[in-house]
């Protein structure tokens, strides 16, 4: 009897399988006593699939599959050699998974991928010619065997690069900065307008600096001149930073009874368009009413408007952030259906967050407006500003700019009420409301309380105990941040980092109060450089000082469409999303309150629809053009509101675990942004990616948009306390082979790469958060990239390339980046960090790399 | 009035090891919320010019009629500012760490710890006026015209029990988003 050797056997049965009959008992050797000679298995014929499209856009980055098939199937081991050729070059234009294929038994079919870099080089289009090499086993080839792939170029850019910030030469015209519109006693009562003209580096041309008041609001008649100045640029920084600060006083002994009197100040000799609403360079605008005396109005009077109980809300069916029909909410068109805070159940169940109070900290608090003033605490308001403005009360942070009062429509948002027979309602329409405007308040001498962090935000943020006249913020549950800063490579001041510290572990009776932040709108705050650049955002919300905090949430905003707002800042510390819309016009912005009055706020803007002509607001109280992520914040707030008013007992982890938790993944399909820079592809933000405790996060949208439903259903078979304890690390550093400073290759897509271990942190520890501090010594930080990667292989961009704000400014100092990607993953391992210059001119290197991390024993997921 | 520049012997450490400490005109190098700021002259109570170089860096501050003119060498690069006389404005650091001039407040940090006495401190530095966080565990001293936060921090230390204290970097400017 033959003996057959084990890989025969394999083939026959393979044979078996792909021929049947044809393999009988006795070609297998069935009956010893007829032994007959097996005949050759017959060849599989191996041949190259044509792909659907052999034209591949480079601007895609696409990653194709080649398929060899076979014929019949493979049986016995058959491998496949594949030859790469054609113009285009291999490592630098586009790179292979394998060179070969090996089938098993069985197999018909295998595959590699072809991933095409995208570039930003200007090279034609080139091929790639892909055909079949040695075969080994029994299998031969066929055709077709070859295939030609044309990869058509993308778009040609390089980067531009503006100068250093102390270069010489930067052709940029003159800028208007408002900085405060005050009614002051000193030395005399006036309104005063502060404004500082700004001449970037390079300017030499004196300007014209003109102060005027007019009681038309186009300025068309009645128009006064107040002062004249000739501006001069200056080289020096300083100088040119606040030397040409000018007010314009304008006093207001003897003003007009119940009249309205504007103030504007431009650059230039031509005055420039001018009324609310209207947008012009150069102009400072703003302006003021008076009251049936003639005094500046500085309290929120009742305006006698008709509210009742049960009375319905008329412009809730336009609020689609409510719940999203597709209604246009008085834009050109509509959006998705579902693209909304998914509370139908919890307005359905009546959850209104009462008993739950919320501080909108913000320019002021209209505490009378119909349909805020059934939700306000007496005496729970504080007017920062009540002490130097005249006739002003200490309680009431009345704004009396009549060009819109930023907080009142942040208010409305989370906290308008409901069924009272006006407007719309708020996502926490019982929710207890208070206002705090610490940015108001001014003196001619005193800093602009805007530039500093000064005591009046400490005490709106929880620090304020309410005693001796001050205001009562220790008594908040949530607090509303619809405000920021950038700056580069600023860290938090120590002061704030303290704030958050003592309110997440001591307000709420030691469950922590909420801060809800607005990510900021600058992801399309700048000219973009380099296509790059509009996919990754100009500025970025990491750049903000305060944001780099694990005690904050961080929110971005989402559309009617379901997809980011344009401007919603994008960055690793996102928390969550919620509704911020659009610009009103083209698709939906977000329906609020606004100042009450067909001549005082965003109502009487151009670009709001929803004016005082329509009959759904014939007084003026709402706009429908409200945005920015100070509109995506309160709207989370008020989803918080709602979860605690249910849930009291939840804490502050425990509130924006079930937040991050039940929200819902947007935007699927957003693809990765990559490309090679020197040949060597670098992803400089990442598609979705689930995290190794199954979170998935996006950079433009942390952990997804807040669904309220879904958060009260996970709330309500939450187990307390399930969170473990809040736990900070020390600061781990590289350490072993990865000796800084770590030089950073120019242009080139590899960058340079750290390893931090963590070690001796619990085995069962959760990251609640990363920070890493970073120093870099380079001459121009934009051209930078850093990322994170996890010992979970979760992968993360903590800060972008060309980050707008860092333009043009000499590296990194001990800057510290917050992300959130990495929520509920061991900490313990070896973390890399990798840094990539992918703009060429400018060199550097990393000198310092610190990280720490936020951890707690998470025993429910 | 243009003043004629008064060069200072360069001494102390800061002059060989780089750590940039100097204590010649009253101010020198401090650690500010974890930078090292070499601390500029401002108008009030200080010397019509003053200067200072080790070898790492070179600072000139100097008067004209109406602006003190600061110039900074530092790592062989050369930063210049002006502030205003005096005023909140004309309290001015140059962040090593940043290379670039930065804002003081007019008011100090001080540290609630250790039964520290706020009274003996506003006292000896004539504030005008004490804010106490208790909950944040600090208070802010405004200080009076004429007196640097450099100098006061000074002041303060020397007092009974050493409070500690620190200087205010004025922050970037907040915006409604």
């Amino acid at each position: 009897m033959e003996v057959r050797p084990v890989a025969d056997l394999r083939e026959c049965a393979g044979f078996i399988l792909a021929v049947g009959a044809l393999c009988s008992l006795v070609a297998c050797g069935g009956d010893p006593e007829s032994p007959t000679p097996l005949p050759p298995p017959p060849k599989v014929t191996v041949t190259l699939a044509t792909p659907e499209s052999t034209t591949l856009q480079e601007s895609e980055n696409p990653r194709l599959r080649l398929t060899v098939e076979l014929d019949p199937s493979a049986y016995g081991a058959v491998t496949v050699g594949l030859n790469f050729g054609g113009s285009a070059e291999r490592d630098s234009d586009y790179d292979v998974s394998s060179d070969t294929i090996e089938f098993a038994v069985g197999a018909a079919s295998g595959s590699v991928e072809i991933d095409v870099y995208r570039d930003f080089d200007e090279e034609g289009d080139e091929t790639i010619e892909v055909s079949l090499g040695s075969l080994t086993g029994n299998a031969e080839s066929g055709e077709p065997s070859s295939v030609t792939l044309t990869l058509a170029d993308g778009e040609a850019a390089v980067i531009r690069k503006g100068p250093e910030d102390d270069g010489e030469e930067q052709d940029i015209g003159p800028t208007l900065l408002p900085l405060a519109f005050a009614l002051v006693d000193d030395p005399e009562y006036a309104v005063v307008a502060l404004v500082l003209p700004q001449f970037p580096g390079g300017s030499t041309e004196s300007q014209m600096l003109v102060g005027q008041w007019s009681t038309d609001s186009g300025f068309a008649s009645d128009v006064h001149t107040i002062a004249t100045y000739e501006i001069t640029p200056s080289d020096d920084p300083f100088e040119q930073a606040f030397g040409n600060l000018r007010a314009f006083r304008l006093p207001v002994g003897e003003l007009a009874p119940s009249e309205h009197y504007f103030v504007r100040a431009y650059l230039g000799s031509e005055p420039p368009a001018t009324g609310p609403g209207v947008e012009a360079p150069n102009l400072f605008y703003d302006g003021f009413a008076t009251d049936a005396e003639g005094r500046v109005a500085v309290r929120c009077k009742p305006g006698g408007r008709d509210t009742s109980a049960g009375g319905g809300d008329p412009l809730f069916a336009h609020q689609w952030h409510l719940d999203n029909t597709g209604q246009s909410a008085f834009a050109d068109r509509g959006g998705a259906p579902g693209a909304d805070l998914g509370m139908t159940d919890a307005i359905a169940a009546g959850r209104n967050g009462a008993g739950v109070k919320l501080a909108v900290v913000d320019t002021g608090l209209e505490i009378c407006h119909p349909d805020l003033a059934a939700n306000t605490r007496a005496g729970g308001s504080f007017n920062f500003g009540f002490a130097r403005t005249p006739g002003a009360a200490r309680h009431d942070p009345f704004n009396f700019s009549l060009l819109g009062d930023h907080g009142s429509s942040v208010a409305g948002i989370a906290a308008a009420a409901a069924s009272n027979g006006t407007g719309g309602r708020g996502v926490a329409p019982e929710v207890t409301l208070v206002g705090f405007n610490p940015a108001s308040g001014f003196s001619e001498e005193d800093e602009d309380p805007e530039l500093a962090l000064p005591a009046s935000f400490l005490k709106s943020l929880g620090a304020g105990e309410g005693a001796d006249g001050e205001p009562d913020s220790a008594s908040v549950d949530i607090f509303n941040m619809s405000f920021g800063s950038e700056a580069p490579s600023e860290n938090a001041a120590e002061e704030f980092v303290r704030l958050l510290k003592m309110g997440t572990t001591r307000l709420r009776g030691g469950r922590g109060a909420l801060y809800v932040k607005a990510a900021g709108n600058g992801f399309a705050d700048c000219e973009p450089t380099h296509p790059f650049q509009k996919e990754l955002g100009c500025v970025n919300s990491n750049t903000d000082p305060d944001q780099n905090l694990p005690w904050l949430i961080n929110v971005g905003g989402f559309n009617a469409d379901d997809v980011k707002s344009s401007y919603s800042a994008a960055g690793a510390n996102l928390w969550v999303v919620g509704p911020a819309g659009e610009d009103g016009v083209e698709a939906p912005a977000m329906i609020t309150t606004d100042q009450a009055g067909t001549e005082a706020g965003y109502s009487q803007f151009p670009q709001n629809r929803l004016n005082s002509a329509h009959s759904l607001n014939r007084n003026g109280d709402y706009v429908s053009a409200f945005g920015g992520t100070s509109s995506a914040a309160p709207a989370v707030a008020g989803v918080i509101a709602v979860l605690l008013g249910a849930y009291p007992e939840l804490t502050w982890r425990e509130a924006r675990h079930i937040l991050a938790a039940s929200a819902r993944k947007i935007d699927p399909g957003i693809a990765e942004v990559r490309a090679a820079f020197n040949g060597n592809p670098y992803v400089a933000q990442h598609a979705w990616r689930t995290n190794a405790a199954d979170y998935e996060f996006h950079n433009w949208y942390g952990f997804g948009a807040v669904d309220l439903d879904a958060a009260l259903a996970m709330a309500a078979v939450h187990v307390a306390g399930s969170l473990g304890e809040l736990a900070e690390s020390d600061w781990f550093a590289p350490g072993g082979d990865a000796a800084l400073p770590l030089s950073i290759p120019d242009a080139d897509g590899a960058g340079a790469s750290a390893v931090i271990e963590v070690t001796g942190l619990p085995e069962t520890a959760s990251i609640e958060a990363a920070v890493l501090e970073i120093t870099v010594e380079h001459t121009n930080a934009f051209d930078l990239g850093v990322s994170l990667r996890s010992p979970g292989e979760m992968e993360n961009v903590i800060n972008p390339p060309l980050n707008s704000v860092l333009e043009g400014y000499r590296g990194m100092q001990n800057w510290r980046l917050l992300s959130n990607a990495f929520y509920g993953e061991n900490p313990n391992g070896n973390w890399t960090v990798h840094v990539a210059d992918i703009a060429p001119g400018d060199t550097g290197s990393v000198t310092g790399l610190r990280l720490k991390i936020y951890h707690a024993e998470h025993s429910q997921d | 009035m243009a003043a004629a520049l008064l060069l200072l012997s360069a001494q102390g450490a800061g002059e060989d090891t780089g750590s940039l400490s100097y204590p010649a005109d009253g101010l020198g190098v401090r650690s500010v919320e974890g930078r090292q700021v070499i601390v500029l002259a401002s108008g009030n109570g200080s010397p019509q010019s003053a200067a200072h170089s080790s070898r790492t860096f070179d600072v000139q501050s100097f008067e004209t009629a109406s602006r003190r003119k600061h110039v900074v060498t530092f790592q062989g690069r050369t930063y210049r500012a002006s502030t205003p006389l005096e005023g909140p404005w004309s309290l001015v650091v140059f962040d090593t760490n940043r290379r670039k001039f930065a804002s003081l407040l007019p008011s100090i940090r001080v540290e609630l710890e250790g039964g520290v006495d706020l009274n003996a401190i506003a006292k000896a530095l004539d504030a005008t006026e004490v804010t106490v966080f208790d909950s944040l565990g600090f208070a802010y001293v405004d200080l009076p015209d004429g007196l640097h936060p450099a100098d006061a921090v000074d002041r303060v230390h020397n007092l009974n029990g050493q409070p500690r204290a620190a200087m205010r970097l004025r922050r970037p400017r907040v915006q409604w988003r």
